[in-house]
């Protein structure tokens, strides 16, 4: 039988591969490895070997580590009750904030509204008292019209931040808008205020009344007092349309008037400085209602 | 290794019990310190420690196995040891002869040496002269407890380079320990 020596090698080779894939695997050292492999046999041991002393000195460290950041599980579940009020919080805050956001753009359109005197004719007074808008525009609305001729009628003119305003009476005596007005503001006027209008009276407004100034109303608009003194419309008067429809007069009176002298480019009608119109209330003509 | 109980163990370590943390720990940090005294000597415990506080980090977040969890932690050491040398690389080194003595370090003496000689750190000392891919390979196949496949993933070689590597190296091992004469 012929011997073949790398035959023999190549055994061994392989016989040493799966020793040394033994000695890697585990700590049991296989019976039939070769002589030569023993000392990485001991090598492997001594590396498998339990843990000395100073290989356990971290211990400390990385215990104090985990109590950080994992080992604290009551921290953990003290701070979940905490998230619900913060998140309840920040949700309380968050309507608090939408419902102050809404009452402002509420507040702030109905200023608008009331400066544009669009809001209803009670609300616009109201308005008109507290925040200083524009009174009720009696001539732009049909109840308002009425309200104010009837005022009118009793002695009253109606008086808002643009003057006088004079419903003229016709020759028969009955103060009438004309058929065809049509209830729009005035085409100077705007929703808001005069630029040189302040809050503040004029420099040269005096709390007593003009010298020309006289309890009557304005001498173009004749709206006598009733002689008995008492705001009650006259018998005579009825507050429907006039119904010859002749609505230039009127018109013209009314636009002539509008406008507020010292406001407006048209002089005043004494020539004379008269006292700007103010928020606060006007002096009344006594016994006038 | 922990063994079938480890699943128990991670469990009650992300629940944050000390003692099963303290059991991973125990299992896995002396290995971890075998390795790196080899791959990082002179920073075996800092990297060692930065291993811990980055696995902490991610431990919620860790799913697996014991093989996948020394795997990863293997993992993360390994990272750190390259960040390591890339900072060393990047230092000034010093001459010898430029430092002074009294900051030379001071020789064991020889009952220290014969007693190391038959420690663990001899055996690390003897896998730290061989190359550094069969020197790792077979750390993280005997110290990590790791298989052919999870250690190729590790060092981002095939599992027969990696078989490869470990078969050399214990060959040479083996020269080396019959060179020093010594049985550990």
């Amino acid at each position: 039988m012929p011997n073949f020596p790398w035959l023999g090698r190549q055994d061994a080779s392989a016989i040493e591969d799966a020793a040394l894939a033994a000695m890697l695997s585990g700590p049991e050292v296989p019976v039939d490895i070769a002589a030569g492999l023993q000392p990485a046999a001991d090598v492997l041991a001594a590396l498998r070997a339990r843990p000395s002393g100073d290989e356990l000195a971290g211990e400390a460290f990385a215990m104090a580590e985990f109590r950080n950041r994992v080992g604290v599980p009551d921290r953990v579940r003290r701070t979940r009750p905490r998230r619900r009020p913060a998140l309840l919080t920040s949700l309380m805050s968050a309507k608090v904030a939408v419902a102050a956001a809404a009452v402002a753009i509420t507040i702030g359109g109905v200023a608008t509204a009331a400066y544009a005197g669009a809001l209803p004719a009670p609300a616009q007074r109201l308005a008109h008292d507290v925040i200083g808008a524009p009174a009720e525009h009696g001539v732009s609305r049909s109840s308002g019209r009425a309200s104010d001729a009837q005022r009118f009628v009793r002695g009253r003119p109606s008086h808002h931040h643009f003057g006088w305003h004079c419903w003229a009476p016709r020759k028969s005596g009955k103060p009438m808008p004309h058929p065809s007005w049509t209830p729009k503001p005035h085409p100077s006027w705007t929703p808001k205020p005069h630029p040189s209008w302040t809050p503040s009276p004029h420099p040269s407004w005096t709390p007593k009344p003009h010298p020309s100034w006289t309890p009557s109303p304005h001498p173009s608009c004749t709206p006598a007092p009733h002689p008995s003194g008492t705001p009650k419309p006259h018998p005579s008067w009825t507050p429907k349309p006039h119904p010859s429809g002749t609505p230039g007069k009127y018109r013209h009176h009314h636009r002539r008037h509008h406008r507020y002298p010292g406001h407006g480019p048209g002089p005043h009608p004494t020539g004379s400085p008269s006292p700007l119109p103010s928020p606060t209330p006007d002096p009344q003509p006594s016994g006038q209602g | 290794m922990i063994g079938e109980g480890f699943a128990a163990v991670l469990a009650a370590a992300k629940d944050g019990s000390e003692s099963a943390f303290s059991q991973l720990w125990r299992d896995t940090n002396p290995a971890l310190l075998r390795y790196l005294r080899v791959l990082a000597p002179a920073a075996a415990e800092d990297i060692a420690a930065e291993t811990w506080v980055k696995t902490l980090r991610n431990l919620s977040g860790f799913r697996g196995d014991e093989q996948a969890w020394r795997a990863w932690v293997f993992t993360t050491s390994r990272r750190l040891v390259i960040d390591e040398r890339r900072r060393t690389a990047r230092k000034p080194a010093i001459r010898l002869s430029e430092v002074p003595p009294a900051a030379l370090p001071i020789s064991a003496d020889a009952g220290d040496e014969a007693l190391e000689r038959i420690s663990t750190r001899a055996a690390i000392a003897m896998v730290a002269e061989l190359p550094p891919l069969q020197a790792e390979v077979i750390l993280l196949r005997v110290v990590a407890g790791l298989d052919t496949e999870a250690v190729a993933r590790l060092v981002g070689r095939s599992p027969g380079a990696v078989r490869v590597a470990a078969h050399r190296g214990l060959r040479r091992l083996a020269q080396i320990a019959a060179e020093a004469g010594v049985t550990l």
